[in-house]
């Protein structure tokens, strides 16, 4: 799932700029991202506003009950109302998208500024991320899961995992080619020193592909979490997320199809508003999409 | 309220009747009808066989198949009584230490060798080494085998229940040929003296079985008995498909790529009813759902506490949830109509009174330490129910968390006494299993609240060695209220397994397990 | 180019040591063990801790790394705990299942991706080009085992078309084997087809963009002819670098695909290995998955360097 996310920008265009904001607010497709990825985090901001029950409370008399003006998207086994396990689900789905982004950010450019400014690191970096990145990504998260345990942290964790590899493989594309210009080699002879030069030059200008990255990163995280949810390997229930309430839901799919429908069409909302996001960050920053191989 | 919803939907079963004795016609029972030789039984499972090896699990899986291939020296019959299989008969000496067993003679293994007490000792000697239930043969001295058609056990004491124990199936000390016995755990080839021999096992999809035409039926009884009896294979093949998703076995039903399903939700189970192609087979106190208690760790260290907890309890909540609707609510560890069934200390059982609890929990000076509750994920009952205890137990004002694990996970938790407070599980309460083999993890050595309880120890010792019945019952009537008064675990109900069968599949009679032996297609 | 491919092999040594240190370690890791699946619910802790001695379970983690190495450099990936047979039997017996479903997953791909690519970079910029990237965007965007329920609830559970799940071997009928991967395929292959149509969509606008094809289009040629003799041609050969990335999302999707379908595949395998704890199939099915995807991006690069030359002497 995350290989798409090895198709990045290589270009070097910073952002920020009131004319990069301009061209990204005028940009339809990017303006719909907003729109969708910023109404799931007003629902994840203000479910205690939206919710219409308790998103834990059994009613053992009202399992299966089709959707209807008491419960918008009906109930489950246990008679908890799907709207709101959907509305607060959004919250802890969010929250690990987030959280994924953050750590995969960080080490991410970590990883790759290092393994490309420092062409010594060069070769160990790369060879253990390219192991990474050749487990098939959702069964390397599965399995980290298994060992940490599945709580919130190790998910996110877990997630990271599968993600730094090929966010350290933009960052080090992009840094080799940052290294080589000349206000870098200039700083380089009047003698700044690395951290210097890395901070003030280089990582500058690998934001715009990154950003673009994590955009999609966060996507992936969002998906993750369903999958492992639904793999058994998610969150602890009864807290809902998008995923673990598809999971409650698959068995019943024959019968009562809304346990499993609106969650879904909820992580899929969100999931395209980011993808339209970084699709046209991507447009903006870079207008020529490339693609990075091997 | 949910008793009432079980006995509407399946049609007033005689509440003393107990499963099997409820359901099956008796030993007398033979299909009379012209039997229809040849085809294939596919039969959908809810869960798939980790093993072949009978001596190494507790799992309904292996047992749904393996219970075709293999057979016991004694086992079970309709009626749960102790019957001679594999055995031509078996003698107690007066001083009840020595137990001969003469084999029936010309039994061939399904690689064609004729079985022998050589056999017999290598299975038991197999068991006693490494069988999952080997504390039943515990109290054994010596066994021998001192001429082919004969098999010897002496005990080191008297065990009066000790032909109960040999003859369970729980964890039934299956007869394997002695080659195969020297074998690591799980490396055996699935040879036994069944009706119906290997064919495949394609994990994740299906385990195919054989008729094994080399069997040798036992012809003192008119036909099946329980596990035993006399057994014919009619049909070629028999299929266990592995279907997890319930719905999709009840789909297979009803297209009839499916003979005979397990485990049919109670919705779907209510429209078939109305099927005359499809026969629904409900088997009542199938399980008991229930969680355990730890004594050491606080707060469950405090008995007041442990006594809030289950003062508070709703039990028709949890078992709606955790059984579909389908369960019965009892207070006894037993089911009616099983000889051991009491109902001592029924007064703690479902009180459902959250003042009560709350009472107590204030009286205990409970003051929001967490309470851990241990479920997992691969069985859905202890899932379900673990989140309706988590919601009960918040609402009477208790700290509660919920740890989730798969199965591996959770029982490797399980054995640490930091780990939990609650740990949801379940026993087959069912014939065979008996109060013996289900309760065992309550007293000493296994201690599962991790202190040792010398009364209950006391009352189970009891419960195995009273010499008459009638004081065994009294002994476990003792433990059961011990059990209760407590909190050694809280019983929330009793599921009810619901099979069902096509009507093209002849002569198909319900039991704990299904049994497609003297089983035959029409047209 | 034969020094290219040995460098290349060479490179892959080192990578598929650490995906087996990986995922060696991360499974000694794991909590609970598969005496406790054998030995099922009712099952006392102390019981299954018996189980494990006589299983053999309890070796220290060096013993147990030495014991795997020694056997994995003399071709045996060792022994199934639960399965009853060795892991490598346990691997090929499953992998047909998963190619399949990879390789009908990849020819759906194809026939949507490519077309609807092309369509939306001749129409650039138009509403009608908006629309199918939007698509295409929205297929990336649904979780894929979602997907797969949602259709089985179409198409089995409300038409009553296509089976709900579950594997025919093809020895028992041709159609009725194909209709057992066409749901699964489908569900596995939209989450390419938005990948695919989008690479496809800019290789071709960059292709039209270049002078030659000016050239034909000025000379009056069809445009069809145009677009089909000249411009598809050259555009494929960037997709033909995303197959390596492609193949491991199939391979990836297979995981919950297989899962959702009942298909006993590759994927399914590793999952059920990873929740009943069977670590042998685990370490070998991931360094078997790991291989394939090494390999297959190392043809892809081979195929690549065939197609451009100057590739090589980088």
């Amino acid at each position: 799932m995350a290989d798409a996310a090895a198709i990045a920008t290589a270009g070097a265009a910073r952002p920020g700029g009131p004319s990069t904001l301009r061209r990204l607010f005028s940009h339809r497709l990017f303006v719909t991202g907003i729109v969708l990825f910023g109404a799931m985090v007003a629902v994840a901001v203000f479910a205690d506003l939206l919710a219409t029950h308790d998103p834990t409370r059994i009613r053992a008399r009202e399992r299966f009950r089709g959707p209807s003006a008491a419960n918008f998207f009906g109930t489950d086994n246990f008679g908890r109302d799907v709207f709101t396990r959907v509305i607060y689900g959004s919250r802890v789905s969010l929250e690990i998208g987030f959280y994924t982004v953050v750590v995969t950010a960080i080490c991410g450019t970590a990883a790759g500024a290092a393994a490309g400014y420092f062409r010594r690191l060069d070769e160990w970096v790369m060879r253990t991320m390219d192991a990474l990145m050749a487990f098939p990504s959702i069964m390397l998260a599965i399995a980290i899961t298994a060992a940490l345990g599945p709580s919130k942290f190790n998910i996110v964790i877990a997630l990271a995992f599968v993600y730094v590899p090929r966010t350290a493989r933009i960052v080090r594309g992009s840094v080799l080619v940052v290294r080589e210009m000349d206000y870098v080699q200039a700083a380089r002879t009047v003698g700044a020193g690395h951290g210097r030069i890395l901070a003030k030059h280089v990582l500058p200008n690998c934001m715009a592909p990154l950003i673009v990255q994590l955009t999609f990163v966060f996507a992936y995280a969002v998906i993750s979490e369903a999958v492992l949810s639904f793999l058994g390997m998610g969150p602890p229930p009864p807290t809902p997320t998008w995923g673990n309430v598809i999971a409650e839901g698959r068995d019943f799919i024959r019968e009562a199809y809304w346990i499993t429908l609106f969650p879904g069409i909820a992580i899929a909302i969100t999931v395209l508003g980011l993808n339209l996001l970084g699709d046209g960050l991507r447009d903006v920053f870079d207008p020529r999409m490339k693609i990075q191989q091997g | 309220m949910s008793p009432r919803i079980t006995r509407r939907q399946f049609g007033g079963l005689a509440a003393g009747a107990g499963l099997a004795a409820g359901l099956a016609a008796g030993p007398g029972s033979s299909p009379a009808q012209a039997q229809r030789r040849g085809g294939n039984i596919v039969f959908a499972a809810e869960a798939q066989p980790p093993t072949m090896d009978m001596h190494f699990s507790t799992t309904i899986a292996t047992r749904n198949i393996a219970m075709h291939m293999y057979e016991q020296l004694v086992t079970r019959g309709e009626n749960n009584e102790v019957i001679p299989e594999l055995a031509e008969s078996y003698t107690e000496s007066p001083d009840g230490l020595t137990y001969t067993f003469k084999l029936r003679q010309g039994i061939k293994f399904h690689n064609g060798k004729t079985m022998t007490s050589a056999d017999v000792l290598a299975s038991y000697q197999r068991y006693q080494r490494i069988g999952l239930s080997r504390s039943i043969l515990g109290p054994v001295a010596s066994m021998t085998a001192p001429d082919p058609a004969t098999f010897t056990i002496v005990l080191r004491q008297r065990v009066p229940v000790f032909i109960d124990e040999l003859s369970q199936f729980a964890v039934p000390v299956t007869i394997h040929p002695s080659e195969e016995m020297g074998k690591e755990g799980n490396r055996i080839d699935p040879i036994g003296t069944g009706p119906y021999q290997f064919g495949e096992w394609v994990p994740d999809s299906h385990v195919r079985l054989r008729r094994y035409d080399g069997y040798t039926a036992d012809t003192r009884y008119p036909g099946t008995n329980g596990f035993g009896g006399n057994k014919t294979a009619h049909v070629d093949t028999i299929e266990f498909r592995y279907v997890r998703e319930p719905g999709g076995r009840v789909a297979g039903l009803e297209t009839g790529q499916f003979h005979a399903v397990e485990d049919i939700p109670a919705r779907a189970a209510e429209r078939l009813r109305n099927n005359t192609a499809i026969q629904i087979h409900p088997l009542r106190f199938f399980w008991q759902q229930d969680a355990w208690m730890n004594h050491v760790k606080a707060p469950t260290n405090n008995l007041l506490v442990r006594r809030a907890i289950q003062t508070g309890l709703d039990m028709e909540e949890i078992m709606t949830v955790a059984a579909d609707g389908q369960f019965d609510l009892q207070p006894g560890f037993q089911y009616p109509g099983n000889p051991y069934y009491v109902t001592d200390g029924q007064e703690f059982y479902n009180v459902n009174n959250k003042d009560r609890a709350r009472a107590l929990l204030r009286e205990a000076g409970y003051r929001g330490e967490q309470l851990v509750l241990l479920t997992n994920s691969t069985f859905q009952s202890m899932y379900n129910a673990g989140v309706s205890v988590t919601e009960q137990l918040r609402e009477i004002g208790m700290t509660v968390r919920m740890d989730v694990f798969d199965w591996p996970t959770a029982q490797a938790n399980q054995r640490n006494r930091e780990a939990w407070n609650l740990w949801f599980t379940g026993q087959g309460t069912g014939p065979a299993v008996g109060p013996f083999a289900a309760y065992v993890n309550l007293v000493s050595p296994q201690n599962q609240a991790f202190e040792p309880d010398p009364v209950l120890d006391g009352f189970y010792n009891e419960m195995r060695t009273l010499p008459t019945e009638r004081e065994r019952i009294a002994a476990f009537g003792r433990f059961q209220r011990r059990a209760y008064e407590h909190v050694h675990f809280i019983k929330f109900g009793d599921l009810t397994k619901v099979q069902a069968a096509r009507s093209t599949v002849k002569g198909f009679r319900p039991y704990r397990i299904p049994r497609f032996w003297n089983v035959w297609l029409e047209g | 180019m034969a020094r290219f491919i040995v460098v290349r092999l060479v490179n892959s040594i080192p990578v598929l040591l650490i995906v087996s240190l990986v995922s060696f370690s991360i499974m000694q890791m794991v909590p609970g063990d598969p005496a406790s699946i054998m030995a099922g619910p009712q099952a006392t802790a102390r019981e299954v801790e018996e189980m494990r001695q006589a299983l053999g379970l309890n070796r220290p983690f060096l013993d147990q790394l030495v014991i795997w190495y020694g056997n994995l450099f003399q071709g045996d990936l060792g022994r199934s705990i639960l399965l009853g047979r060795s892991v490598g039997q346990a691997i090929s017996e499953r992998l047909g299942i998963t190619l399949a479903l990879a390789l009908f997953g990849f020819i759906v791909t194809l026939a949507i991706a490519v077309p609807a690519g092309v369509f939306a970079a001749l129409k650039q910029n138009s509403w009608m080009d908006q629309a199918v990237m939007t698509i295409a965007l929205a297929g990336v965007s649904l979780p894929n085992f979602w997907l797969g329920l949602m259709l089985i609830v179409l198409f089995s559970v409300v038409l009553d078309l296509l089976p709900a799940g579950g594997y025919v071997p093809v020895a028992d009928g041709l159609w009725p084997w194909f209709k057992s991967l066409i749901l699964p395929s489908f569900s596995l292959a939209m989450l390419q087809v938005g990948l695919l149509a989008r690479i496809t969509r800019s290789a071709m606008l960059e292709v039209l963009r270049q002078d030659y094809i000016r050239t034909a289009r000025a000379k009056g040629l069809a445009r069809i002819y145009v677009v089909g003799k000249h411009a598809l041609k050259n555009a494929l050969v960037p997709v033909i670098t995303v197959i390596g990335i492609v193949f491991s999302l199939l391979l990836s999707g297979s995981v919950v695909i297989e899962t959702v379908y009942s298909l006993p595949g590759l994927g399914r395998l590793l999952a059920t290995s990873i929740l009943s704890r069977d670590y042998p199939v685990i370490q070998g099915g991931l360094l078997v998955t790991a291989a394939m995807f090494v390999f297959v991006n190392l043809a892809v690069d081979v195929l690549y360097a065939l197609i451009d030359p100057r590739l090589r002497e980088d």
